[in-house]
């Protein structure tokens, strides 16, 4: 829910004021753009997908019914329109993480991670790995381990039952061990902290 | 605890949604168990690690950039609202227009006394009025230019008002070049629905009077219903005259006292025939003049005779053509109208009475009555068109259905 001493921005924002939406978004910038970005994988496109987002957000909140938090809804909208960009991304393009994968010849149209040739320089850390999860799996892993948020707010945001949100991780954990053991990933150096 | 069990719950032991039993029981099994352990380390070790993952700063002149973009289109959805608000009133405004023709349809076909013109001029009261006065306004500069054909304004109904105004600036303009005095007779027509004949014919009585004009001629009959008998008022003619430079005035004074139902002007331009006669007049006066010295320097009784007879001849074509001069003047400058005026029980009727404020209720109420009108006529467009509104209803809702769980499942 939004306090109510933004309703004021709220009404305003809702008769299509974009300063006043502007002003109901700015603690959610930060987030939302890192979200994007570790969905999306690159810093380039996180800031104009999460641009995009909140223009989506802001044409669409006439539909926002305070049933749930605002930053709930905004990080959905969020999470889905970092979703589709990567979608339409791997579409376009096959060679899709090309920061990560160099040699796309040697790799037979299978859809497990695993499978994939994936150049070593690439993978460097586990943060890197998770870039390399297939869409269904970096959602709940980035909103959940990087983002901390608990299985109910993933379930809320990404509309997937609770069950659903459990496997997933579970299975998204599992494929980065996986790819740990592959690369041989050295745990980071300690002492970094989250913004 | 089994490994397959511990495995099971790993996740949610790292992420602290266990049980306290289920926990001691982990615990248990990865003290013993070292495949276990190891993949409990793993696990803790990529999430602590993900969770230690350094937030990005937000780019240079993110916020800005967002707030421009976000302004941009807050004005765009301001503009297409505007569109679709006036999209949606445009419709409202057709709807009732719809019904408020539907509904005069509806009259028409119940009421068969109701005359033609009649119909068509109440079907678009305010418009035919509207029509009508600015026909109105068009015809003084024309009568003051001067007509060079006849020139009939027909105002029967609302739609043919525009038309007519239309030629009047046409004839205006080719008529303006020319500088003659012309001679030219207006005949009005006006029929006009009021609630008391009395009162009328007194009021248009007492504008002539004011203005120097006068009843010419004036007639009065009891109207009945033709099958029931009825009595159904007092309807009438009255012929007045009045001076042509008043002509327009007139018309909208008497357009004020009821409901028009039809009007006419005829122009009739009489230049040719006027200077015809003044010609002959002319050459009758000649020939008199040259008579009459002809009859002074006459010696023979004879000639005197003859002269006597021809001059007496041309005297008299004189007088004709002066006395045909003389009504030309007349009819010229002083213009008929022709007022027919019907009394009607009808309380959408002007009341015979000119102030504003009586003016001002009159329209107030005729507004009120026009929107009525059109909720009746949509009320009735639908009793009519129940069984395929019907069919469009439920294809409207089951669609909106469709959509909605279609969304839901989104």
């Amino acid at each position: 829910m939004i306090s109510s001493v933004n309703s004021g921005l709220i009404k305003k924002a809702r008769r299509g004021d974009g300063r006043a939406f502007s002003m109901l978004i700015e603690n959610h910038e930060r987030f939302v753009f890192n979200v994007v970005y570790r969905i999306t994988g690159n810093a380039e496109d996180a800031r104009d997908v999460s641009q995009e987002a909140f223009i989506k957000a802001f044409k669409n909140f006439e539909s926002y019914d305070e049933s749930s938090a605002f930053s709930t809804w905004l990080y959905r909208i969020a999470v889905n329109t970092a979703i589709d960009y990567i979608r339409k991304r791997k579409k376009e393009n096959s060679i899709s993480f090309e920061d990560y994968i160099v040699d796309e010849k040697n790799q037979k149209g299978d859809s497990g991670i695993e499978e994939k040739v994936i150049s070593k320089e690439g993978v460097k850390n586990i943060i890197s790995a998770v870039n390399m999860l297939d869409d269904e799996f970096k959602t709940v892993i980035v909103l959940r381990d990087m983002e901390g948020m608990d299985y109910k707010e993933i379930s809320d945001i990404t509309g997937l039952p609770l069950g659903t949100v459990k496997s997933r991780l579970s299975r998204g954990r599992g494929k980065l061990r996986q790819m740990i053991e592959k690369f041989n990933l050295k745990p980071e150096t300690e002492g970094r902290g989250r913004a | 605890m089994k490994c397959d069990e511990a495995l099971n719950i790993i996740d949610m032991y790292v992420d602290e949604c266990v049980d306290a039993y289920d926990e001691k029981e982990f615990l248990k099994h990865i003290e013993t168990c070292e495949s276990c352990r190891n993949a409990y380390n793993e696990i803790k070790r990529i999430t602590s690690e993900l969770n230690n993952a350094e937030y990005l700063p937000l780019p240079d002149d993110f916020h800005n950039e967002l707030t421009e973009k976000l302004i941009k289109s807050g004005k765009k959805r301001n503009r297409s609202r505007i569109v679709k608000y006036s999209a949606i009133a445009a419709c409202a405004v057709l709807v009732f227009m719809t019904g408020a023709y539907m509904k005069n349809l509806y009259y028409m076909a119940s009421n068969e006394s109701y005359t033609e013109s009649a119909d068509a001029a109440s079907a678009n009261e305010s418009m035919s009025n509207d029509m009508l006065r600015s026909a109105n306004g068009a015809s003084p500069k024309l009568f003051a230019d001067g007509a060079s054909a006849d020139v009939y304004e027909g105002a029967e109904a609302g739609g043919t008002g525009e038309s007519t105004a239309n030629s009047y600036n046409d004839t205006m303009l080719s008529t303006a070049e020319q500088n003659i005095t012309r001679k030219i007779i207006k005949t009005g027509y006006i029929s006009i629905n009021v609630n008391s004949f009395d009162e009328t014919s007194q009021l248009v009585k007492t504008y002539m009077e004011q203005n120097n004009g006068y009843v010419e001629r004036s007639d009065q009959y009891a109207d009945y219903d033709s099958q029931t008998n009825a009595y159904k008022g007092k309807s009438g003619n009255i012929t007045v005259r009045i001076e042509s430079t008043k002509f327009s005035d007139t018309m909208s004074y008497i357009e004020t006292l009821g409901t028009v139902t039809n009007q006419s002007v005829t122009v009739n331009d009489i230049t040719n025939n006027y200077v015809d006669a003044q010609s002959r007049l002319e050459v009758k006066e000649q020939e008199k003049e040259r008579l009459t010295e002809l009859l002074d320097s006459a010696e023979n009784i004879g000639d005197i005779i003859s002269i006597e007879s021809r001059l007496t001849e041309v005297i008299s074509d004189i007088e004709s053509y002066q006395a045909q001069l003389n009504s030309y003047d007349d009819v010229v400058d002083y213009s008929s109208i022709n007022i027919s005026i019907t009394e009607k029980n009808d309380e959408s009727i002007i009341p015979a009475k000119t102030d504003f404020v009586d003016k001002a209720a009159y329209n107030f109420k005729n507004s009120a009555r026009t929107l009525f009108s059109g909720f009746e006529g949509i009320v009735l467009l639908v009793i009519k068109l129940w069984a395929p509104l019907a069919v469009v209803l439920v294809v409207a809702v089951a669609t909106v259905v469709f959509i909605k769980t279609k969304k839901n499942k989104k």
